[in-house]
């Protein structure tokens, strides 16, 4: 209320505003109002969440400000870890069993644990979950292997049974956040404001005050499992919404907030050496991909894929023009994924005499004006990209450059990012820049399965082979990691062979915090750069 | 006469600049001004220079012939309001009105996904968002033109309409509108780079002073030289164009002359 109060006054006294940002700034305390304190925090947030139903929505906003949490989550090197469970189930530690051809899996609660409310967390509250997901009525974000679940039993309060119809190796990434029952039963969850506005949870912290369009406020939860040890170190932040990235960073600079969020990549290399501060760049689960659009006749020969393929020089974009942030790409399953397969794509080393014969080969010569030509017609095709990020903008356009010097006319054609998504998913483009960020468990069915074209799934290249889609199916319901990966491993091989997708480059995020806040390392997934934020400390 | 240097410069740029203006060098991105790279080169390594020249043909023809179109537009049509009023002016009054209340941002949108974008698309998109101005400038200088004694003397020895509104009212209100579209010339040379980010503007790799702008955004702090040169000559353009606007209205304007 103090703050709410404050800012009001700010708004009409513009003196007394500039005094306080002055001490503000010579302090280089959190905020504008009280002394700096060592376990608050102020972060210049990119965005303002809708709801922080997390299920409701696709905005991460309410994960990354850790306000709520499941069963597991990913950390940064894309391992599952468990959070109110006490072990990630396996086949190894008995918590997974499979039964002809069925799959049971056994979770057990850590004991004692309590909603920040105080009642106890207990099975019915992931019995709750379940419903709730499988409720036609709750508008949900995506409810992706929830139908897999045949039912969840609850012997004891402190353990949840789930059997499943089938074998699936996501089951890890269901009960990413537990609904609490006593509070929400009953309830429509799609309008029900008293909780998506401010959530009872087992997370680090919980909310204290939501001023919409200004900021939120989260404090420590008093019944956080951690709470004995002193979990979180921090003990009031304050998420500032502040969508201007420019802002963010000034911000930062003059000491208003501690952590600016979401980086921009053009910006990491500036802050990299300012003084006071710290950037932390890490990996995302994340590639951008050339694509081919397989339902029009431009690329129908794989000998012309192939000759894109060598004629873009992936290290040269990664060390030159993405200044060596990145990582040029080989399969589309990043290096942070078990299922990686760093053999696919590895023949398609930038090699333009290859490109070029590869071209002859497929009947184009070029003409007069160095375009490639067959029976009179030039080799023009378009590329597009949701506009708006000028480093995706420029390495298109050196991927334009790139081409044109084997004789390929690459027209750019960009929309914003409405249009653009009506207009991929109706197939209109011969050629798509874009990018994909995936969770951990990994997947491809979405991308290259025969049945998932849009509008049933995200196979923007229309590529129909029964074989990969098969293979895919197989690898993504098998829970035996050596064998999922056998098969993952031949899915990449068969891509890198038919080549619908030329992966460009495996990205990067950063962060930029104060030199002093320690604990931040980011995460690939979105799970969310604020994952660990119990950890994260404000030093000297 | 700065304007006659920048487009003779822009149509000579081929023969002027020593680089082509879309090769990419990724040995040499965004290097400072040198002897070899007068303007240095942008964050592709392309020559600043020579994307400069050739951008002046694109923006220059696109924001003088946008705005001549507007211009022409506005002042027909706020001629036939203002000279003839009542049911002719309130429909094209209105007409105006709903046009400008249509907000231009989705509606481009909307033409972005139905257009295929060339320069003739292009300087009418930015021309149908942009004569409004004029035309309510030109209704209302015609409201009192008409009522002045030599429009009344005109009338009473039976001159034809179309030979008032061009003979006697327009050179009168010829004034506002040079000024307006003068000012038009710039806007349409940033309204280009914004209908670019929307996807009906020039596309890349094609330089215009606009987008070479709108790049620079991002690396103002770090190579401001990729700023100064597309925004000086957009000054510059600017500046000699309200001149010669300003030129064109002392010859015209026959109040000047009396």
């Amino acid at each position: 209320m103090f703050r709410s109060s404050m800012c009001g006054r700010l708004l009409l006294n513009l003196p007394l505003l500039l005094v306080v940002v002055a001490t503000a700034m010579m302090v280089g305390g959190p905020g504008a109002v009280g002394a700096p304190r060592d376990d608050q925090l102020v972060i210049a947030f990119d965005k303002e969440p809708d709801t922080l139903n997390p299920y409701a929505t696709h905005v991460l906003a309410a994960k990354e400000i850790d306000v709520v949490e499941g069963f597991h989550a990913t950390n940064e090197k894309m391992e599952y870890i468990p959070r109110v469970v006490q072990r990630v189930p396996t086949v190894t530690n008995a918590g997974l069993t499979i039964t002809a051809g069925k799959m049971t899996v056994t979770w057990r609660l850590k004991p004692g644990l309590k909603w920040s409310d105080g009642q106890p967390v207990t099975s019915a509250d992931a019995e709750f979950t379940y419903k709730a997901m499988t409720d036609p009525s709750f508008r949900v974000d995506s409810r992706a292997g929830w139908p897999i679940i045949e039912s969840v039993k609850t012997p004891d309060p402190q353990t949840v049974v789930v059997a499943f119809k089938d074998s699936y190796a996501g089951y890890r990434d269901l009960f990413r956040y537990l609904l609490p029952k006593h509070m929400l039963e009953g309830k429509d969850l799609n309008t029900y404001s008293d909780y998506n506005r401010s959530p009872v949870t087992t997370a680090p912290f919980s909310i204290q005050q939501w001023l919409p369009g200004q900021f939120l406020v989260t404090v420590a939860n008093p019944n956080y499992r951690g709470a004995a040890q002193g979990l979180p170190h921090i003990k009031k932040i304050t998420w500032r919404f502040v969508p201007d990235a420019n802002t963010r960073i000034n911000m930062l600079r003059t000491g208003e907030a501690q952590v600016a969020w979401a980086l921009p990549f053009e910006q990491i290399k500036p802050l990299q050496s300012a003084p006071g501060l710290k950037v932390i760049v890490h990996p995302l689960n994340a590639w951008m991909h050339f694509d081919f659009n397989l339902r029009k006749p431009m690329f129908q020969d794989v000998r012309l894929r192939q000759a894109v393929a060598y004629a873009i020089d992936k290290e040269a974009i990664v060390s030159q023009v993405l200044g060596g942030l990145g990582k040029p790409a080989g399969p589309p399953i990043t290096p942070l994924s078990w299922a990686h397969n760093p053999n696919a794509y590895s023949q398609y080393k930038y090699d333009l005499a290859r490109a070029k014969a590869l071209v002859a080969e497929a009947g184009w010569r070029p003409g007069s004006d160095g375009i490639l030509q067959k029976d009179g017609k030039p080799f023009t095709f378009d590329n597009c990209l949701n506009t708006g990020d000028a480093t995706q903008e420029r390495v298109q356009q050196v991927i334009q450059a790139m081409l044109r010097s084997i004789g390929m006319n690459m027209e750019i054609r960009n929309f914003s990012a409405v249009v653009y998504g009506e207009i991929r998913f109706k197939g209109e483009c011969d050629t798509l820049f874009h990018r994909w960020i995936v969770p951990a468990t990994p997947v491809l069915s979405i991308f290259y399965s025969a049945d998932a074209m849009p509008p049933n799934g995200l196979n923007e290249d229309f590529y129909a082979n029964a074989e990969i889609t098969e293979i895919i199916k197989e690898a993504e319901s098998t829970i035996d990691q050596p064998k999922a990966k056998a098969l993952f491993w031949r899915a990449q091989e068969i891509l890198a062979r038919d080549l619908p997708t030329i992966p460009i480059y495996y990205m990067v995020a950063a962060q930029a915090t104060t030199s002093r806040l320690q604990g931040l390392v980011g995460n690939p997934t979105n799970d969310g750069d604020g994952w660990n934020i119990e950890e994260w400390r404000l030093g000297p | 006469m700065v304007l006659l240097i920048l487009v003779i410069a822009a149509a000579a740029a081929p023969l002027l600049a020593r680089f082509a203006p879309n090769d990419v060098d990724l040995r040499k991105l965004g290097s400072a001004p040198s002897r070899v790279h007068w303007f240095g080169t942008d964050d592709l390594g392309r020559d600043e220079f020579s994307r400069s020249l050739h951008a002046g043909r694109v923006s220059l023809s696109i924001g003088i012939l946008s705005a001549l179109v507007a211009a022409v537009v506005g002042t027909t049509v706020g001629a036939l309001a203002g000279y003839y009023g009542g049911l002719v002016e309130s429909a094209l009054m209105r007409l105006v009105d709903v046009v400008l209340s249509v907000p231009p941002l989705p509606l481009v949108i909307v033409l972005s996904a139905v257009a295929r974008s060339t320069p003739l698309t292009l300087i009418l998109i930015i021309a149908g968002i942009g004569w409004m101005g004029t035309a309510r400038l030109v209704r209302s200088s015609f409201l009192t033109i008409r009522e002045g004694e030599y429009v009344e003397a005109a009338r009473a020895i039976g001159c034809r309409s179309l030979r008032i509104i061009l003979r006697h009212a327009l050179p009168n209100s010829l004034g506002p509108v040079i000024v307006a579209g003068t000012l038009a010339v710039g806007n349409a040379i940033i309204t280009e780079s914004v209908l670019s980010f929307l996807g009906v503007g020039v596309r890349p790799p094609t330089a215009t002073w606009g987008n070479m702008l709108q790049n620079a955004q991002s690396t103002m702090t770090t190579r401001p030289w990729l700023a100064v040169f597309p925004g000086l000559f957009i000054l510059l353009s600017l500046l000699s164009v309200n001149a010669v606007g300003d030129g064109l209205r002392d010859a015209l304007d026959v109040r000047l002359k009396a």
